[in-house]
């Protein structure tokens, strides 16, 4: 199935979790956070929430400089 | 007259008589929070708590600009109360070190509104969790090279707290975010973001629940919504 992953269609198993994704990517979930068609998705929810078709999904790396 | 050009804008048109009733407590006082302070200040604030236990090092003047050569090696709490007087000697200015657990009761007494802008997660950590526990209103503005984010968070209204949650909901209790670098005109955007923000909030416009991402270079700004995560050590369900 495909998915917009920051802008971009990309191609993901179905049934694939955000924290699977993640790692397929070697994206380290400790310096980014997420978000779902404009909605943040919880950290902890990362392991259970299952990628759709169709889904807007937004990866992005926090930052914490001042 | 000073505030004549702000009272120009609609929904402005008393915010400085508002502001001038107002206490704010800001963590940081570097890149954005030094900057932030000062037009908070120029807008009307009075009353501020500003902590922050660094000193100031050359590699901080090209873009904190409270502080100048002659400044190299001072408390940049003091330096910060210095150039807030001078822009309106009517402020009063209490200076902490480093917030703790311990004393950010006392840092946060009476504020309306607390602002982290420090420059550490550790810290946007604690000012998260003590804001919600003290029912803390809070203003989290935070920069790393031309990434910028911007959110608040209504502490002091439990519905506001199990719809949108907290730091931690987004960003984990394990955030671990890159040193990357920064310039001055990427820190100041942000500074002025978290100061237009603040004044906003004053001035009645509900400011909370969303995430603002900030690409200082292709100047493009996403905005999410914040959501809780029931889970969370700080704000989620505890049994």
């Amino acid at each position: 199935m495909q998915i917009i992953y920051n802008h971009e269609t990309v191609e993901v198993p179905e049934g694939q979790t955000l924290k699977d994704f993640l790692a397929a990517r070697g994206v380290a979930t400790y310096g980014c956070a997420a978000a779902c068609n404009e909605e943040i998705i919880p950290k902890t929810m990362w392991e259970s929430f299952t990628l759709k078709e169709g889904m807007k999904l937004d990866v992005f790396s926090l930052v914490a400089g001042g | 007259m000073r505030y004549a050009r702000q009272r120009l804008i609609p929904g402005f048109e008393n915010l400085d008589e508002i502001l001038k009733t107002k206490k704010v407590a800001v963590i940081g006082s570097g890149g954005i929070g030094g900057l932030c302070l000062y037009m908070l200040t120029g807008a009307g604030l009075l009353h501020v708590t500003v902590a922050d236990d660094d000193t100031i090092e050359d590699s901080n003047l090209h873009r904190q600009v409270l502080f100048c050569e002659e400044d190299l090696g001072a408390s940049k709490s003091a330096c910060c109360k210095r150039e807030l007087k001078k822009l309106d000697s009517r402020i009063t200015v209490r200076c902490f070190g480093r917030v703790t657990s311990e004393n950010f009761e006392d840092f946060s007494k009476d504020a309306d509104l607390v602002m982290d802008l420090s420059d550490n997660v550790a810290t946007r950590q604690l000012a998260s969790a003590m804001c919600f526990k003290f029912k803390k209103d809070l203003i989290h503005c935070s920069v790393a090279a031309s990434s910028g984010m911007l959110c608040a968070f209504r502490f002091s209204d439990p519905e506001y707290t199990r719809r949108f949650g907290c730091y931690a909901c987004f960003a984990g209790a394990d955030a671990k975010p890159a040193f990357r670098g920064i310039t001055g005109p990427w820190a100041g955007t942000m500074a002025c973001a978290a100061a237009s923000l603040a004044m906003d909030h004053f001035a009645g416009k509900d400011i909370f629940g969303k995430l603002w991402l900030y690409d200082l270079e292709t100047r493009n700004i996403r905005t999410l919504n914040l959501k809780r995560d029931v889970h969370c050590t700080v704000c989620g369900d505890h049994e």
